[in-house]
C-alpha cells in the first residue's frame, strides 16, 4: 500500500541521507552528524508528500528503491 | 510591549481594512484604490516599526521569537472583532493608538 | 495519486490528520500546559506558598551553599547527587536536594527535596507527594502507562503525520490570504472551516517550528544512524561530544572527603564574573570520583544547553570542558530551545501558550469539521430516525472523549492534589490516576451514547458546564485548602499563584461560553426542530435541496470541500 512504501521508503531514505551527509559533510564529525540527522526529517517529509502526490502505482514502489539504492550507492563509494 | 501589541494590532486592523470586504462591513462602502493602497502600507509600516520597537526593548533573536507572538495575537484581535463586532474597529484602533502614544511617552 | 496534485493533497491532509488528531490533541495540550509546569508544581504544593519566598542574591551565595553542603551531609550522605538550588524567577525559593541510589531496574533514583524557609533556618520537609506541571510535560511526550520508548515512537509518528498535515494544509490553503482575516460564525461547516483555517495560519510559524523541533528534540532516538555509523557505534564517545558537560555520576567504591564547594566560588566568579548561577551540583559526595558542578542561569538568551563549570570534588580543580562552539551546534541548540522555551520570560512564555492553544483549537477544529461534514452526508438519515452509521458515532465520540474530557480531567487532577489525604501510598499516581479516570468516564458515557444512537450536543454542552463551573471553584477550592486566598496572594505578590487562579477563572469562562454557543446549535445544518429562530430564519432563504446541490452551494469559496464530492 501507498502508505507503507512511503513510509518505509521514505524512512529508509531518510536514514540513508543522514548517514551520507554525516560521512562526507566537510565538517567536524560531531557537526556533520547534527546536520545530516537535523535535515533527514525534511526529507522524510518530502518523500511522503511526493508519494502521495505521484498517481502511478507503479512509481510509488520504483521511486524510493531508485532513491535508497542510490543513497546507499554513494554511502559505500564516499564512506 | 504594549506599545508592541498595539502597533501590530492597529496594522493588522489596517491590513484588513485594505481588503474590500473587511473595509465594507466597517465603513458601509466600498474602500478606493488609494485607500486599500495607503492602508496596505500603512500596515506593513507599522509591523516594521512595532519589531523595531521589540528590538530597542530585547536582544535580537529574543525579539524575534517575541515578534510572531505579537502578532499571533494581535491578528486574532483583529479577526475577533470583524467577526463579532465589525464597526467597532476603526474605534478599537483609534484607542490602541493612544495606549500606544501614552506607553511610548512613559517610555522615552 | 488523484487527478490532481490538489485533491491528493487534500487526501493526504484530511487522513493524516484524522489517524492522529485525538492523540495529537492530548500531546498538544499537555505540551502546552508544560509551558508553565514549574508554576503548576508551585501550585500543588501549598507547603511551599507561605513563607518560602526569596529573591536570588549575589551576596549570600557562599553561606547558602555552606548551609546546604552541611545540611545534605547530615540528611543524604549515602545520595548518589546533592542539588543546592538558588531562588530564581521561576522557583522563587532556595531548597536542598538529593538523588537516591536507582533502585534495581529504574536509571534514576528517586529524587527529594527540602525547602529553606525565608528565615533561612527552618527545613520545610513534608512536601506533598504530587507531580504537579510535571505530569503535563511528560505527559506530552513520554505518554503514561507505556514503555517510554514505545511512547516516544509513538509520539514521533504523530508527530511527522502532523507535519505532513501542516505541509499539505498550507498547500490546499489556496485562499491563504484573502481569507486571512476571514471568520464567518453561525454558517455551519463554513464556520468550523473558518475557525480551523484561522488557528492554523495565525500561528503557523509556531505550528511548523514545534513541530519540527519536537521531532528534533528526540531526534537521536528516531534516526541514530548517522551518529552510529560515524562513531562506530560508540554510543558514550557521541554522548561526550554531544554533551561534553555532562558527568557520568556512578559514584566510585572509594571514599574520599568532600571539600566546601563554597571556597570554589571565587574561582567561578573569575570565569563568570557577577552572572547569576542557577544551582550547584555535587555528585557522588563523599567518593574520589565527586564532582562539584556550577549551573549558570541563561535567563533569556536563547539557548537550552547548560552552561556548567566542573570541579574535581576532592581535590577542587576545574575540569569541565565548555559546550561545542560550532555554528552547526549552535543552530540545533537554538532548534532545541524553540521548543523547549526555557529561555522564555513569563510574558512571551504566554504567548507560546496562545499559540499552543490556537494548536488545539486548530486539531479540534479540524475533527469536529469532519464529524459536521460527515453528519450533512448522513443528514437524511438522521433526520428519518434512523442511527448514524458507526463511522459517525466512532467520530463524535471520540471529540467529545478529548475536547471536553481533557479540560475536565485537568481539573481533575488539580482537585486531587487538593483533596487527596497526604499520607496514601503513591499519591502522586494517584493524582495522575484521576486524571486518567476522568478521561475515561467521559469516554464510557459517549460510547454509551454512542450505542445508543443518542449521541446530542446537550451531552457537549454538560460536559462544558462542568468544566466551567470547576474551574471557577478551583480557586475557591485551592483557597480553603492551602490557607492562602487570591486576594491574599496579591498582597503578598505571589504572582504566580495568582497567575494560576486567573488563568483557571478565565477557562471557566471560555467552557461556559463555549456551553452556551453550543445551546443555539448554529453548529450544523441539520433542519432539526431544536434550532433557534436566528437559525432557521437563516436557512429559510436555502432551500431544502438534495445533498449534492447544498454542498456546491457552500463549497463555492473551498477547494477542501471540492474534493469531497
Amino acid at each position: 500500500m501507498r502508505l507503507l512504501a512511503s513510509l518505509l521508503g521514505g524512512y529508509g531514505a531518510a536514514a540513508l541521507a543522514c548517514i551520507l551527509l554525516a560521512q562526507s559533510l566537510p565538517l567536524s564529525r560531531l557537526d556533520a552528524v547534527l546536520v545530516g540527522t537535523m535535515v533527514s526529517f525534511g526529507i522524510f517529509a518530502t518523500m511522503i508528500i511526493r508519494l502521495f502526490s505521484i498517481r502511478s502505482h507503479l512509481r510509488v514502489v520504483l521511486e524510493p528503491v531508485a532513491l535508497c539504492s542510490l543513497l546507499f550507492g554513494l554511502t559505500l563509494v564516499l564512506g | 510591549m504594549i506599545l508592541a501589541l498595539s502597533l501590530s494590532f492597529i496594522a493588522f486592523g489596517a491590513l484588513a481594512l485594505a481588503m474590500f470586504g473587511h473595509f465594507k462591513s466597517c465603513f458601509k462602502r466600498p474602500p478606493s484604490q488609494v485607500q486599500q493602497r495607503v492602508l496596505t502600507l500603512v500596515g506593513w509600516g507599522l509591523l516594521a516599526l512595532s519589531f523595531v520597537v521589540l528590538l530597542g526593548q530585547y536582544e535580537t533573536a529574543y525579539a524575534t521569537i517575541l515578534l510572531f507572538g505579537v502578532m499571533s495575537a494581535a491578528a486574532l484581535t483583529v479577526i475577533l472583532l470583524l467577526s463579532y463586532q465589525a464597526k467597532r474597529l476603526p474605534a478599537s484602533m483609534a484607542v490602541a493608538a493612544l495606549l500606544a502614544l501614552v506607553d511610548f511617552s512613559l517610555f522615552v | 495519486m488523484k487527478e490532481t496534485f490538489f485533491r491528493s493533497m487534500t487526501w493526504l491532509h484530511t487522513w493524516a490528520g484524522l489517524a492522529v488528531c485525538w492523540l495529537l490533541l492530548l500531546i498538544f495540550f499537555a505540551g502546552t500546559l508544560s509551558y508553565f509546569r514549574h508554576e503548576i508544581s508551585l501550585w500543588s504544593k501549598p507547603e511551599l506558598h507561605k513563607s518560602v519566598f526569596q529573591d536570588y542574591d549575589q551576596n549570600r551565595l557562599a553561606q547558602q551553599i555552606a548551609q546546604g553542603q552541611a545540611y545534605l551531609t547530615e540528611t543524604a550522605p549515602d545520595a548518589t547527587r546533592w542539588i543546592i538550588s538558588f531562588p530564581s524567577e521561576r522557583k522563587p525559593y532556595l531548597s536542598f536536594g538529593w538523588a537516591d541510589a536507582p533502585k534495581k531496574g529504574e536509571r534514576r533514583g528517586k529524587f527529594h527535596e527540602h525547602v529553606v524557609d525565608q528565615d533561612g533556618q527552618q527545613m520545610i520537609t513534608e512536601i506533598r507527594d504530587s507531580r504537579g506541571g510535571n505530569f503535563f510535560y511528560r505527559l506530552h511526550f513520554d505518554l503514561h502507562y507505556l514503555p517510554v520508548v514505545v511512547a516516544r515512537w509513538i509520539v514521533g509518528l504523530a508527530t511527522m503525520a502532523m507535519l505532513i498535515a501542516l505541509i499539505s494544509g498550507v498547500v490546499i490553503h489556496k485562499r491563504i490570504f484573502k481569507d486571512f482575516f476571514s471568520f464567518r460564525p453561525a454558517k455551519g461547516s463554513r464556520s468550523w472551516l473558518d475557525a480551523h483555517n484561522i488557528s492554523s495560519v495565525m500561528a503557523l510559524p509556531y505550528h511548523l517550528i514545534i513541530t519540527y523541533t519536537g521531532l528534533i528534540t528526540l531526534m537521536f532516538m528516531f534516526m541514530p544512524w548517522g551518529a552510529l555509523q560515524q562513531y562506530d557505534g560508540d554510543v558514550r564517545a557521541f554522548r561526550a561530544d554531544l554533551n561534553p558537560a555532562r558527568i557520568q555520576a556512578k559514584p566510585s567504591q572509594a571514599t574520599a572527603p568532600l571539600i566546601e564547594a563554597a571556597g570554589l566560588i571565587d574561582k567561578v566568579q573569575q570565569q563568570w564574573g557577577a552572572a547569576p548561577l542557577k544551582q550547584v551540583s555535587i555528585s557522588a559526595p563523599g567518593r574520589d570520583n565527586s564532582r562539584i558542578s556550577f549551573t549558570l542561569n541563561s535567563e533569556q538568551r536563547v539557548t537550552d544547553r547548560r552552561d556548567l563549570l566542573i570541579f574535581d570534588g576532592v581535590t577542587g580543580q576545574l575540569i569541565s570542558k565548555g559546550n561545542p562552539e560550532s555554528a552547526t551546534y549552535k543552530t540545533y541548540d537554538t532548534l532545541m530551545a524553540l521548543h523547549t522555551a526555557r529561555f522564555a520570560d513569563w510574558a512571551l512564555r504566554g504567548f507560546f501558550f496562545l499559540c499552543g492553544l490556537l494548536g488545539c483549537a486548530m486539531v479540534a477544529t479540524g475533527t469536529l469539521l469532519w464529524a459536521v461534514k460527515i453528519a450533512q452526508k448522513q443528514q437524511k438519515v438522521i433526520q428519518s430516525g434512523t442511527k448514524p452509521t458507526v463511522g459517525l458515532r466512532l467520530v463524535n465520540g471520540l471529540n467529545i472523549s478529548f475536547i471536553c474530557g481533557l479540560p475536565l480531567a485537568t481539573a481533575a487532577f488539580f482537585y486531587a492534589n487538593r483533596l487527596l489525604p497526604l499520607d496514601i501510598a503513591s499519591r502522586a499516581q494517584r493524582e495522575v490516576d484521576a486524571f486518567f479516570i476522568t478521561l475515561a468516564v467521559i469516554a464510557l458515557v459517549a460510547l454509551w451514547d454512542g450505542l445508543r444512537g443518542a449521541q446530542s450536543w446537550r451531552r457537549w454542552r454538560q460536559w462544558l458546564l462542568l468544566g466551567a463551573l470547576t474551574f471557577a471553584a478551583l480557586p475557591l477550592i485551592g483557597a480553603v485548602t492551602s490557607g492562602q486566598s487570591l486576594l491574599g496572594n496579591m498582597i503578598d505578590n505571589q504572582w504566580t499563584l495568582v497567575g494560576f487562579d486567573i488563568v483557571s477563572l478565565l477557562l471557566a469562562l471560555a467552557l461556559g461560553f463555549a456551553a452556551r454557543q453550543v445551546r443555539q446549535s448554529k453548529l450544523i445544518n441539520l433542519n432539526r426542530s431544536a434550532t433557534s429562530p436566528k437559525t432557521s430564519k437563516a436557512r429559510a432563504g436555502r432551500p431544502a435541496t438534495p445533498k449534492t446541490a447544498a454542498i456546491t452551494r457552500e463549497t463555492r469559496d473551498t477547494g477542501l470541500e471540492e474534493a469531497h464530492q
